[in-house]
């Protein structure tokens, strides 16, 4: 049995609002456009509609399965597998899903390396660069999931100004490029359909935070409007990516809304995508912190000798490896598609196949009480 | 080790304070200001020991010398009876004896080496008259600001506040000094919880000396290392009863002209207490002024560097030609520029501060024009970052709190520092490492930067804004009140009545 977490590093039913949405946008948001719309065109938002609607089924289950889990112990995903697997195989499902994570971490780091390499600073070494981004994660990291939750919170904030500039796209959408609808075959929709997904995955991490929720009844509607917003967003900036660019020009571009950031103008300022990218920082930042969080967190909880600040060290200097070989940009492309594949059935098929399995061993345990009883 | 040998030899303080009066008065007897005499009178001869700089003298010669001459006082038991004043002490304990005298009480004896002694009050209280606020000046509103006397300070609060809930704690800090710290809340209104954190922390103080509540704010802050201050200062008498009627505490130290107020929040830093006096619009319009001021004046000058050495794409074009003609006859590096022009206006700063007020702003004004013009001239720096740096530094004092006000100004060095290395990257990852700091930082274990993490929106009606006061209905919700309302609302809308039935009605 674990220690109960303490209430002062609880935080409120509301911040799973933030957290949900902010680990959700990450950097898949700059990109998503021409990789969802590749294979389905102008009906790529009826792909990402759906797929986000999906993402609510899946936080159900996620979210029943935490609550049945609840009155056997601290309702997250590594003392779920502890519980129903056993020692042995519940430790090698726990180390499967940090590495999941780990490969969360260090995908949305590396991508964030790769637009300032390609946008700012082309020398800049990805080594260097990413142990001052750990540096920094190690320092919010220390002060325990409050100040990462605060991080999420934040990012919201900062994440409005990038969102709401859309409006400059408003000019210049021609909405007759949606048209003809659904004129793509289900084929078609379903190769998009994997695409839509990686923009979707982060969300699976309630699994590792959501004991460190007050009152989780009152937290769950927080979880599902942040999902509801995460999916407004996405489908907001996908319509207008697809009303501002023509089908053949967005294929050409890699990441659609640096492009069209690119195109905005201030008095004092000649174009906004290097302030665009700065600020991006803090998009991708609840992400690579919370995932940080996680995996040092689940490595304490798998190996209790560990302390959480020692594991946390050796998590960041893993990130900083692995974002290290991870040498060009197709490498990129490839690790993404990697997580992608993993987190497509992890959240299709291992988390249904997990709610089902607890709802038999419920069923056994009863069996066996009455048997012996 | 070598070192350690001769600080661990502590001296214990009992071993040589003396044991008896007669060892006292004999310690004592060669200072000049020690009066020691023997009264002789017709029914009583005692001996009387006080020190002149401490003791009201008028008032000793006045009010209870006379006493001493009457027929029907012959011992200490009569002095006792027949004098009046309160709390006259009768004692033999020699630590008592000790304190008193050194704090302005007149110590009698029947024989000089008798124990037994008879300790009078008659402290002499002399100090600043309370005169209008130095540092937080304000154009409307109450004149007072708090002296160096702590009796008087509390009594500017107490008449502000004339209940018996306003509850008073003392404190005896520094193992030397004996400081008076008081400590003063409101029952049933502040948090027990906060009073209890703040006594538990002056209690367990272990220092010699306290000399301004700005060592004491020091001391007991949550986080030592941070170089936001974690408790409001403050020398206004109304805003330290405001503070008490929200529900905050106060603490005064004997010897400092300011109070602290305590648990805080990091906008309040930014509020002047004249905001309360303007309607709500204004009010609000310049708090937002002087946030828009904080970020002008940290990041202006690591922008100019940022964007000079890296990122100069994102000049516009129009503005393209200014800078280059502006920058054409300098040397250096924009780190260099700004890093000179920031030297010369902290030294400026750091000369006025210092110099008395009458030569300080002489050279405010002919150092700084002086200064200015002719390094631009002599091509150390370009206009642009001249008007830049002037900017930033201007904005920096337009921050209320004055400690708050250094921070912001030495905040901004990192920022130009990372500026040069990274380019806005560098901006955005010290900017990221501020505000992670800033997360974790607590005051009194009340969240920092509270109405925006965690989020409490009922708590912005009185942060980045000030809205109107028939909507401050309720006490700021981070100091976890012991009433949170201040007043009934469905009352107050009974009596106004219906603000709006209909046209000419």
């Amino acid at each position: 049995m674990q220690k109960k977490i303490r209430e002062a590093s609880q935080v409120s039913p509301i911040i799973a609002f933030f957290i949900t949405l902010s680990i959700q946008i990450g950097i898949g948001v700059l990109s998503f456009q021409r990789t969802v719309s590749r294979h389905s065109g102008q009906d790529a938002w009826v792909v990402m509609l759906i797929a986000g609607l999906s993402t609510l089924a899946v936080m159900w289950m996620i979210l029943r399965l935490l609550d049945n889990e609840q009155a056997y112990g601290q309702p997250d995903l590594l003392s779920i597998h502890r519980r129903l697997f056993g020692k042995w195989i519940g430790g090698m499902l726990n180390m499967a899903a940090l590495s999941f994570v780990t490969i969360f971490g260090v995908v949305t780091l590396r991508s964030y390396i790769e637009i300032l390499q390609v946008w700012v600073f082309p020398q800049l070494s990805v080594f260097g660069i990413s142990i001052i981004f750990c540096l920094m994660v190690w320092y919010a990291v220390l002060g325990g999931f409050r100040v990462v939750a605060g991080i999420c919170t934040l990012s919201t904030l900062y994440m409005l100004p990038l969102i709401l500039n859309g409006g400059f796209e408003l000019q210049q959408a021609h909405f007759s490029n949606l048209l003809p609808l659904l004129e793509h075959s289900p084929q078609s929709l379903m190769q998009s359909y994997m695409q839509a997904i990686h923009s979707y995955l982060g969300f699976e991490l309630v699994l590792f935070f959501h004991p460190f929720i007050k009152r989780p009844e009152a937290a769950r509607k927080w979880y599902y409007f942040g999902l509801l917003t995460a999916l407004y967003i996405y489908l907001m900036v996908l319509i207008l990516a697809l009303t501002y660019f023509s089908q053949a020009e967005l294929q050409t571009e890699i990441w659609p809304t640096l492009t069209f950031w690119k195109a905005i103008h201030f008095p004092l300022l000649e174009h906004f995508d290097i302030i665009g990218i700065m600020v991006f920082l803090w998009v991708f930042l609840p992400s690579i912190s919370m995932s940080a969080w996680a995996i040092s967190r689940g490595i304490k909880q798998t190996f209790p000798i560990i302390r959480q600040k020692y594991a946390l060290i050796f998590v960041l200097v893993l990130f900083v490896i692995l974002s290290a070989m991870i040498r060009d940009g197709a490498r990129v492309e490839w690790i993404n598609n990697l997580y992608t594949m993993i987190g497509f059935y992890f959240i299709y098929a291992y988390i249904p196949f997990l709610l089902i399995y607890q709802l038999i061993h419920k069923k056994m345990k009863q069996k066996q009480t009455k048997g012996t009883g | 080790m070598f070192w350690k040998k001769k600080r661990l030899q502590e001296t214990d303080p009992n071993e040589k304070s003396p044991k008896t009066v007669k060892d006292l008065i004999a310690k004592l007897k060669d200072y000049p200001d020690f009066t020691h005499f023997e009264h002789r009178g017709k029914y009583l001869n005692c001996w009387i020991s006080f020190f002149q700089s401490l003791v009201n003298i008028e008032f000793v010669h006045r009010d209870v010398f006379p006493f001493l001459y009457r027929d029907d006082v012959r011992n200490l038991n009569d002095i006792q009876e027949r004098l009046p004043i309160e709390k006259i002490i009768r004692t033999r304990d020699i630590s008592v004896i000790q304190t008193k005298l050194l704090e302005g009480y007149i110590v009698i004896q029947i024989k000089k080496s008798q124990a037994e002694c008879l300790v009078v009050p008659s402290i002499r209280v002399k100090g600043r008259q309370v005169e209008p606020p130095e540092v937080e000046t304000s154009i409307i509103g109450p004149k007072e600001s708090f002296v160096e006397s702590v009796d008087t300070n509390i009594n500017l609060v107490r008449k502000r506040i004339p209940i018996p809930q306003l509850a008073m704690q003392e404190f005896r800090v520094g193992k030397v000094s004996n400081t008076r710290v008081s400590l003063l809340y409101l029952k049933g209104i502040a948090n027990m919880e906060n009073v209890n954190t703040v006594r538990q922390r002056i209690e367990d103080l272990e220092v010699t000396s306290l000399l301004d509540c700005n060592m004491l704010s020091q001391l007991i802050s949550d986080n030592n290392n941070s170089p936001f201050p974690q408790f409001i200062d403050t020398e206004r008498p109304d805003r330290t009863a405001a503070s008490i009627y929200e529900g905050k505490i106060a603490v005064f130290v004997d010897g400092s002209p300011s109070a602290l107020i305590l648990p805080t929040t990091i906008v309040e830093f930014f509020g002047a207490f004249d905001d309360y006096f303007l309607t709500w619009h204004l009010a609000s319009t310049y708090r937002l002024l002087r946030l828009f001021a904080v970020a002008i004046s940290v990041l202006a000058a690591s922008l100019y560097v940022a964007v000079l050495t890296y990122h100069y794409q994102l000049v516009p074009k129009d503005l393209l030609g200014t800078l280059i003609t502006s920058r054409s006859s300098v040397p250096f590096d924009p780190i260099m520029e700004a890093l000179v022009l920031e030297g010369m206006i902290e030294f400026l700063r750091e000369a006025g501060a210092r110099l008395p007020t009458k030569v300080g702003q002489t050279l405010g004004v002919t150092g700084g024009i002086v200064i200015g013009t002719a390094s631009v001239q002599a091509g150390l720096t370009s206009n642009v970052l001249l008007i830049i740096i002037a900017v930033s530094a201007l904005a920096a004092f337009t921050t209320p709190n004055y400690r708050m006000g250094t921070t912001i100004r030495f905040i901004r060095f990192p920022f130009i520092l990372s500026a040069e290395i990274l380019g806005l990257l560098g901006i955005i990852l010290c900017f990221t490492f501020l505000v992670c700091h800033l997360l974790k930082l607590t005051s009194l274990g009340r969240p920092y930067i509270e109405p925006v993490y965690p989020l409490r929106v009922t708590d912005w009606k009185d942060a980045y804004f000030r809205l109107p006061y028939n909507i401050q209905t309720t006490r700021p919700m981070f100091l976890r009140p012991g009433e949170a309302a201040r007043a009934n609302r469905k009352r107050n809308i009974e009596k106004r009545g219906k603000k709006w039935t209909d046209i000419d009605e």
